[in-house]
């Protein structure tokens, strides 16, 4: 005999029911082992967990609750998570309460820079105008409060980014499960026509488009529709391979034997089990949409002023980045710190809905 | 006589495939009268899967039948999807082999009941959740009254399928069709899901179509049974008289192979030995001469037909019928114990003697 089997002596030598949990053991269980104050039965630890696994606690796990159960002990993802919110928190706050409107022309440019002497000369200022307590984030020559415009930039960015990934996840979705349910033709039909949009090159498309669309139209939607036309496409091969896979299972097959039409299948049976890719691939989505904006918009051909968004105000700064370091280091830090976030956080979901994915990977 | 609720004539399926056609089913026929518990019995690619997946209009798209499936005298092949949807569950239910896959992991069990009742019945929520309740009641569930919020991965497998036998209870079916339900579970619960299948039949008056390989399943619960071979119907006749007295190699090489609880313990099992066929350019015949210890030159080029033994006669549906050219003898027990010895036994036998 090599090892007893788990018994109080086994216990007790690893101080268990006292002290913390082994880190092993954080995540899923880690609500369900006892702390103090708890007597450990004789027969082992397993059972209490066992149980619950019966549901004789009487509690139902589904599976919402268990992946935001473990999403919830990701210390990064979480972290990301409570970093977005605030990010955008702020950018919400910034535009009601800050004391400068993002397109108001401040004279604290022409302040800094120069100022009219006793006699009559202009004298050089100390700065060109860079960050102080009246503008955090600096100001830039045309007198724009930078914190105002960064704070702007990123609410479109983010509002852009999320109709983005709403749109393509619905396409993607829709084309994906009718090809995997449905095969045959209709597989055909739309999988060709999504290779065929996978194929060309995104950008060289989404340039021509938006110069076509956002030149007439004003504001982010125009060019949250192009780039969401063009973005559902991973997506939709995703779905159709999910589908494909779900299509053979056994429940599928009894549903149909029940008498469920097609629509109810694919849509309360067969949708529910393929929800984790489709909300992680949403979220890599939208961390996507992020860059394609602010690359559109570096080229000019994105958000047109006066509206305001961070690729914009990076292109408008990229000039000075050496002299007016605040121009171009703030919005481009702003969507390094979005993209970033919304990584982890897309990272955290796929590992909350799959645990296996992480300890392969280590 | 009562009209029978399911018919099946001259039943063909064939898989087109890159080797060949499959002949999965060639010409299957029975019927099933209310009431009537009926097993399918045969080996893994005997066809019985593939017949009932027919009945349901399951079958892929690319599988090409012939033959007529008549339910309750409407004929079912042919037929939609959207025609075959008042059918599925309401006129026959299925219960499938693998509980631990045929139920969707992401409901509550009570979501999914209600779901089958509500597909067929006018009812609402609180009407059919008390519905629920009634039938986990019946087939067993413990503690229904929570147990209808439990997921499927907080039941074990014996549950499970007692919850399918619940779902498949739930429109008050006139056929239950179960496709190896007792396969994938433990042998200790086996007799619980019976037992529960039991009791559905008993609230449903529904007749049953139980498929298996297991010969003890049908010795317990079916009053007729069929045994298919190489996609055909090679033996059929009432449960006492196919065991007692089977006419047909295949079916008495099969009774041999069980294990018997009143051996001592030091026989071998005895397998047939060789193979069930590829179903794939048959050779004529029957499908089991190069396995069967009877076969002669006519075995191996005439396929024998359905034939009454024992002084019945084909009419009549209770009568013993096999397929074999020497269905007689075998029924008279006049060839001696076919399967008396495995081959294994021989060689034995005769290195003792060398």
């Amino acid at each position: 005999m090599t090892r007893p089997p788990t018994t109080q002596s086994d216990l007790g030598g690893s101080g268990y029911p006292g002290g913390p949990p082994p880190r092993r053991e954080r995540g899923r269980w880690a609500s369900r082992i006892p702390l103090r104050g708890t007597k450990v039965p004789v027969a082992g630890v397993d059972t209490p967990a066992l149980g619950d696994e019966h549901g004789l606690a009487g509690e139902a796990k589904g599976q919402f609750r268990i992946v935001a159960g473990r999403y919830v002990h990701n210390r990064r993802a979480m972290g990301s998570l409570i970093v977005f919110l605030l990010l955008f928190l702020t950018s919400v706050l910034v535009g009601w309460f800050w004391k400068y409107g993002y397109a108001e022309i401040t004279k604290s440019y022409a302040r800094a820079t120069f100022h009219i002497g006793p006699n009559g000369t202009l004298i050089a200022g100390k700065s060109l105008g860079a960050p102080s307590w009246d503008h955090p984030f600096g100001v830039d020559p045309i007198g724009h409060d930078v914190l105002a415009q960064v704070m702007q930039g990123t609410k479109t960015e983010i509002f852009t980014a999320v109709v983005v990934a709403v749109i393509a996840t619905l396409i993607g979705t829709t084309i994906g499960a009718l090809a995997g349910y449905y095969g045959g033709w209709a597989e055909s039909l739309l999988m060709r026509f999504t290779d065929v949009i996978l194929v060309v090159p995104l950008l060289v498309i989404l340039i021509v488009l938006a110069n076509r669309f956002t030149k007439t139209a004003s504001g982010w939607l125009p060019i949250a529709l192009v780039i969401a036309l063009l973005a559902w496409t991973y997506l939709a091969r995703l779905v159709r391979a999910d589908f494909l896979s779900l299509r053979e299972r056994d429940f599928v097959e009894a549903a149909r034997g029940l008498g469920a039409p097609n629509r109810r299948i694919i849509v309360r049976h067969m949708l529910p089990n393929a929800i984790g890719p489709i909300i992680v691939n949403a979220t890599l989505t939208v961390a996507n949409a992020i860059i394609l904006e602010s690359t559109l918009s570096f080229l000019g051909l994105g958000i047109q002023p006066p509206d305001v968004s961070l690729g914009q105000l990076v292109a408008a700064g990229e000039g000075a980045a050496t002299t007016q370091w605040w121009l171009f280091a703030f919005p481009a830090g702003f969507i390094v710190a979005l993209v970033l976030c919304v990584n982890f956080i897309g990272d955290g979901l796929r590992e909350a809905f799959d645990p296996h994915a992480k300890q392969e990977r280590r | 006589m009562t009209e029978p609720v399911l018919e099946v004539d001259n039943l063909q399926v064939t898989f087109p495939t890159a080797d060949g056609d499959v002949l999965a089913v060639r010409g299957v026929s029975f019927d099933l009268r209310p009431g009537e518990v009926l097993g399918i019995v045969g080996e893994s690619g005997s066809g019985k899967s593939v017949t009932s997946l027919a009945v349901m209009g399951l079958l892929p798209r690319t599988a090409q039948l012939s033959g007529s499936v008549k339910f309750q005298g409407d004929a079912l092949l042919g037929r939609s999807e959207k025609q075959m949807m008042p059918v599925r569950g309401r006129g026959i239910a299925m219960i499938f082999q693998d509980p631990m896959t045929s139920l969707n992991p992401v409901y509550k069990i009570g979501w999914q009941i209600i779901e089958a009742i509500q597909a067929h019945q006018d009812v609402d929520k609180g009407k059919a959740r008390e519905i629920a309740i009634d039938l986990l009641t019946r087939v067993g569930i413990p503690n229904p009254t929570e147990r209808i919020d439990s997921y499927p991965h907080e039941f074990s497998g014996g549950m499970r399928q007692r919850v399918v036998i619940a779902i498949a209870m739930a429109n008050d079916p006139d056929i239950i069709l179960a496709d190896e339900p007792t396969t994938a579970l433990d042998v200790t619960v086996q007799a619980q899901v019976l037992e529960s299948l039991r009791s559905a039949l008993e609230v449903t008056h529904a007749s049953l179509l139980l498929i298996t390989h297991d010969l003890g399943v049908v010795a317990g619960i079916a009053d007729s049974v069929i045994v298919m071979y190489g996609g055909r119907v090679v033996e059929r006749g009432q449960v006492d008289d196919v065991f007692y007295t089977p006419a047909m190699p295949y079916t008495s090489g099969l009774l041999a192979s069980l294990p018997r609880l009143d051996s001592d313990g030091s026989e071998r099992l005895r397998p047939i030995p060789g193979s069930p066929p590829a179903m794939v350019d048959l050779p004529p015949g029957c499908p089991f001469a190069p396995r069967c210890p009877l076969s002669t030159d006519i075995c191996h080029e005439v396929e024998p037909a359905l034939v009454a033994v024992g002084g019945g006669s084909v009419e009549d549906r209770t009568a013993h019928l096999a397929a074999c050219h020497f269905a007689e003898d075998v029924f008279a027990g006049t060839v001696g114990p076919i399967f008396a010895a495995t081959s294994e036994d021989l060689e034995d036998a005769g290195v003792e003697a060398g």
